[in-house]
């Protein structure tokens, strides 16, 4: 009898303990946020941008991002085009475009870290469901904060990211100003296979 | 002796006290019963003041507030406005006559303004003097009034026009004057083909054919009463004379028919003798300075008239040709205990502010002054005696910018060339369309969607264009040196919304820092 006992307590510690053990949510937690982290930091030096700014659901302006080492580039719509290229801290190239020809100038603005928007996110900020990385609620001022803007006015909605096989994809924003709805869309494309080639200017 | 000689003394010194009181008596005279308060606003500065007045043995408290601008910046401007509804006249409250002008020329800044002239306030709201907006004669019956004019050259004066009968232009779609000539019969035919003659729907008469008559469309035929003031139209394409209606004329004479094309504007508007270089011209009623002195128009006034304080709006020309504005608060005895001017107080103020020659303008409840804040908003510097802003019928505006131009008038034969047509056309990224600079240019007309803009300069922002697809294209406007060019290819323009441009911006400074 007390041997029966002694068993199906044994019985009921080891189902306690499998059961314990079969609880993986809090793994499946830290793993999304490491995915998170790590293409965070996949970001770094190579990549390009697809830009898509919208009006609620009217495409206003699409540009271009490359980043390329010391080299960056920028172009919206057909005429606004931009290289970048920085050969130390307060030597800056601006190759700027203006109609067929491009109008080199020389800069000795300070890199300013403050735009650099994917290495001021923090992977805490974000909860992960349905596929998506949500922003938190308490961090919309942390990330309206990162953006940095000028206009103190535009306030941030919304904000999710997209990893696709573990690599991230998309970043979406939504922001708003005087009750008017902007979404901000950044594709995120080419990580490490970015080549810029500044033009040549007589 | 000595006795009767004290006694002369005596006489003459109290004639000589009584008199020098009574002269101090009528010495206009301002004490400030509190500092002035000076204001800078954008493009104008704007001092305002409460004085003691005293004049002609009657005390009284004034608040006034003068409005000035650099005169001598070549791009501030003055302007007239109104914002008349085609075939009739209307009112409205000066900010809304800012805004229409706004809407107008989103790419002209208004910096301030005053109310205009005296109006038929009860009726239609058309102005009491002849009006000229934009070179146009607007209305030029009653010449007997005076008027605050303002050249093409940006200089001013005070005066009349005076009265040449009717005369009818033909501008081009350049707006270049093809045609001008006083018209030798009006709502009658002409008696040969070498007379100009306008008819109306009034007249009761047959026309010949045999006088060519083209029918014009109106956009706009104004009377006053039943005198006509102006006409404006378009050669009708598809209608011939029999369709003469109330919202069309008829033109005939000379080679008319050979010089009026469906692209052009025809104006038939009153002739007044040496006005062409005349940008605007607002109506007043009495002169109060005139020659440095306070004039008699105000000095002769006797009776009740004289004594009637109220609010009240002067323009004012100083020795240098600069103009200043002026209002003075008034009917607020209950208020601040101010009760407004008499118009030959007005004229003492004006002068004691510098003014050699000097206009009254509509005052009492239509008195109003604007100005401008660095933000783009407006300040209404008077108080407005019936308590909100009435509604006028035209103002005068300070503006900034490129404002339209006299239209130009070629005089015998025509030996210009067409200028080059502007190329490498494109939008940067603040919003700004540039182009090539042509040689000779001083004017470009640039084209989006259905607006057209001026510009002195070969660089021009669009952000004050709506959100929205623009096809745009530039073109040379003709001046003495050259005809007006071809227009440059047309490139696709999308305006956003401002923050979808903060956006971009914010893009921008991502690459630039991103490497």
């Amino acid at each position: 009898m007390k041997i029966r006992k002694v068993l199906g307590v044994f019985l009921l510690l080891t189902l306690a303990l499998f059961i314990a053990g079969c609880d993986t949510t809090g793994d499946l937690n830290s793993t999304r946020e490491q995915d998170l982290r790590n293409a965070l930091a996949e970001l770094t030096d190579n990549y390009e941008l697809e830009v898509n700014i919208y009006f609620y659901d009217e495409l206003e302006a699409e540009a271009i991002i490359k980043v390329d080492g010391n080299k960056s580039y920028y172009k919206e719509g057909e005429f606004v085009e931009f290289y970048y290229l920085r050969e130390g801290l307060r030597d800056l190239t601006i190759y700027q475009k203006e109609g067929d020809s491009f109008n080199v100038t020389n800069s000795n603005d300070l890199k300013d870290i403050k735009y650099d928007i994917f290495r001021l996110f923090k992977y805490q900020w974000f909860t992960y469901s349905n596929n998506k990385y949500l922003l938190k609620e308490e961090y919309y001022e942390d990330l309206r904060e990162a953006f940095n803007f000028e206009n103190e006015e535009i306030e941030l909605k919304a904000a999710e990211v997209v990893l696709t096989n573990k690599v991230l994809s998309d970043l979406r924003v939504t922001f708003e100003q005087e009750r008017d709805l902007y979404y901000f869309y950044f594709k995120v494309k080419n990580i490490n296979k970015v080549v810029i080639e500044i033009p040549e200017v007589n | 002796m000595k006795k009767n000689l004290s006694f002369v003394l005596l006489v003459v010194l109290t004639l000589f006290f009584f008199n020098s009181s009574k002269l101090k008596a009528n010495q206009f005279q301002m004490k400030p019963l509190e500092d002035a308060t000076y204001r800078n606003f954008d493009g104008t500065t704007n001092v305002e003041r409460l004085v003691q007045i005293e004049y002609k043995d009657e005390v009284s408290k004034l608040r006034y507030n003068v409005l000035e601008f650099d005169n001598n910046d070549p791009d501030i401007h003055l302007v007239t406005v109104s914002d008349y509804v085609n075939f009739k006249w209307g009112m409205k409250p000066l900010e809304g006559m800012i805004y229409s002008f706004q809407q107008k020329y989103p790419h002209l800044e208004v910096l301030g303004g005053v109310n205009g002239d005296f109006y038929d306030i009860n009726n239609t709201g058309h102005p009491i003097a002849p009006f000229i907006e934009d070179y146009e004669v607007i209305k030029g019956s009653r010449t007997e009034r005076n008027l605050f004019i303002i050249k093409a050259d940006d200089s001013y004066e005070i005066g009349r026009a005076k009265s040449d009968g009717y005369e009818i232009l033909v501008l081009d779609e350049n707006r270049e004057v093809k045609f001008r000539e006083k018209i030798a019969k009006f709502n009658a035919p002409a008696a040969n083909e070498n007379e100009i003659a306008v008819v109306l729907s009034s007249y009761e008469g047959t026309i010949s054919s045999s006088l060519n008559p083209l029918l014009i469309e109106a956009s706009d035929i104004k009377y006053t009463g039943s005198s006509f003031e102006r006409a404006k139209g378009s050669l009708s394409s598809v209608a011939n004379i029999v369709d003469l209606d109330h919202e069309s004329f008829l033109i005939m004479g000379k080679n008319l028919p050979e010089i009026v094309t469906t692209n052009d504007t025809v104006i038939v508007q009153h002739r007044l003798k040496d006005f062409e270089d005349v940008r605007g011209t607002m109506g007043g009623a009495e002169m109060l300075v005139e020659n440095g002195e306070v004039s008699s128009d105000v000095t002769s006034i006797t009776g009740f008239e004289a004594k009637v304080r109220a609010p009240r709006t002067n323009v004012g020309i100083k020795a240098d040709g600069s103009v200043f504005f002026v209002v003075a608060n008034g009917r607020d005895e209950d208020g601040e205990g101010v009760p407004g001017l008499t118009h030959e107080e007005s004229g003492q103020l004006m002068k004691s502010l510098g003014a050699v020659i000097a206009l009254r303008l509509d005052g009492g409840g239509s008195s109003t002054m604007m100005a401008r804040n660095f933000d783009g908003t407006f300040t209404t510097l008077n108080k407005l005696s019936d308590g909100h802003m009435r509604s006028i019928s035209n103002g005068i505006l300070i503006v900034r910018g490129d404002i339209p131009e006299q239209p130009l008038e070629i005089k015998g034969e025509d030996t210009r060339t067409v200028f080059e047509t502007p190329t490498n056309v494109f939008v940067d990224h603040q919003n700004n369309l540039r182009f090539s600079k042509i040689n000779g240019a001083t004017r470009y007309i640039i084209t989006a969607g259905n607006k057209q803009f001026e510009t002195s300069k070969n660089v021009f922002s669009l952000n004050s264009l709506n959100p929205g697809d623009y096809e745009i294209k530039v073109r040379v406007k003709s001046n003495l040196n050259g005809k007006t060019s071809l227009n440059s290819e047309e490139i696709f323009y999308k305006a956003k919304h401002k923050t979808t441009d903060e956006l971009l911006n914010w893009l921008i400074k991502f690459a630039k820092n991103k490497n």
